[in-house]
């Protein structure tokens, strides 16, 4: 399966080697992986005027930081996103990859205000989110984060697209061996299975 | 009653510009005191602010009675520059802090003086379809960041839908719709 594995988790944070059970995981279940690095490179997160200007104007990825964003997450059969959560949601980073890369003419087609879809390539759809708070707490919020990346997108994916989402919550030491024992596991069994 | 009125929109000429000059206007004609914080004309970092430059915002949210916040509504949530403002502003940097967070308590300390928060954002797509896709950025507010505000401040939610479809009248009619609600608040 051709994977694109989008990165927003941070590198400056010991998160138990997440980044490479990720990668082995994929790897082990020989999948095409391509990655996008959002902490690599010179990524802005924030969408720009020119790329807003061009939003409606067929050729909206004008930013070289963007520009090959398009083709490749238009190769995919699977997205891949992994984040650490920002309050209980997305970064801002992964947030303004979403607002960025999935802009009509790749994400979708708008005619006359109505939605069709763009990735109809991508059958899978799975989110890894590490959030720092507790699992109450993260569904007090709605899991926002998920919603996006999980509910959102499924307007624009394939229609038998399958949704995964996995989870580590409260990263308290003491807390979190058996969660993490879980978590591991649970990410394996969705990768090596996409 | 000072209010901070931010604006996250790339586009001087959008309308969601405009929104947030009609409701500085309103505010300013009801002597609410409001003060513009435009993020990309001041070259706000979502990511990497200066510590000067989060300190200063924090000030100013600190002194604010009301809180205004004018954005587009992007994949059914906050654009990554508002996200970033408030995760650095409002929640002191993207540093993990495991279980519960103690800058919760920083967090309720700035946002104390609060008597209202409002969203005033567009949509590019009807309200069915929001409501279908999850309004990731009612939930952030109602659920994330409203929790956050002394118990007897006011979340108000003015929403302006189909802005992909919508005319000059619609728009003139939501502008005079924030009008008249921004001057019953103030």
């Amino acid at each position: 399966m051709r994977v694109v594995l989008v990165l927003a988790d941070d590198p400056a944070v010991d998160d138990g080697g997440l980044r490479r059970s990720v990668e082995a995981a994929l790897a082990s279940a020989y999948h095409d992986v391509d990655v996008i690095d959002l902490h690599a490179g010179d990524f802005n997160p924030a969408m720009t005027a020119a790329g807003r200007r061009a939003y409606h104007s067929g050729e909206p990825l004008v930013e070289p930081d963007v520009a090959d964003f398009g083709p490749r997450v238009s190769a995919a059969e699977a997205l891949v996103f992994v984040y650490r959560a920002s309050w209980t949601g997305m970064p801002p980073r992964l947030k303004g990859f979403v607002d960025r890369t999935f802009v009509p003419g790749v994400g979708f087609h708008l005619t006359d205000g109505k939605l069709q879809r763009g990735l109809v390539g991508v059958r899978r759809l799975t989110a890894i989110a590490i959030h720092d708070r507790s699992r109450s707490e993260v569904l007090r919020s709605r899991d926002y984060g998920r919603r996006i990346l999980l509910r959102t997108m499924r307007l624009i994916v394939n229609r038998r697209c399958r949704r995964r989402y996995v989870a580590l919550y409260d990263t308290r030491p003491e807390r979190a061996a058996a969660a993490r024992r879980r978590f591991s596991a649970k990410l394996d069994r969705v990768l090596v299975g996409l | 009653m000072s209010t901070l009125v931010v604006l996250c929109h790339p586009v001087p000429e959008s309308f969601v510009a405009a929104v947030a000059t009609q409701a500085a206007e309103t505010l300013r004609d009801a002597g609410a005191e409001p003060r513009l914080l435009d993020l990309y004309a001041d070259g706000f970092s979502p990511t990497a602010a200066s510590t000067a430059v989060v300190e200063e915002h924090a000030e100013e949210l600190r002194g604010a009675e009301a809180l205004v916040l004018v954005y587009p509504t992007w994949w059914s949530g906050l654009p990554a520059m508002l996200a970033g403002w408030l995760e650095q502003v409002v929640a002191g940097g993207s540093t993990p802090r495991p279980g519960r967070p103690e800058t919760t308590a920083a967090s309720r300390d700035l946002l104390a003086n609060l008597r209202y928060v409002a969203a005033v954002t567009t949509h590019g797509s009807s309200k069915f379809v929001n409501a279908v896709q999850g309004e990731a950025g009612l939930h952030f507010l109602r659920h994330g960041m409203h929790p956050l505000c002394p118990a007897d401040c006011r979340l108000v939610w003015l929403a302006f839908h189909s802005s992909d479809v919508s005319s000059m009248a619609d728009r003139r009619a939501f502008l005079a719709r924030v009008d008249r609600r921004l001057r019953r608040l103030a």
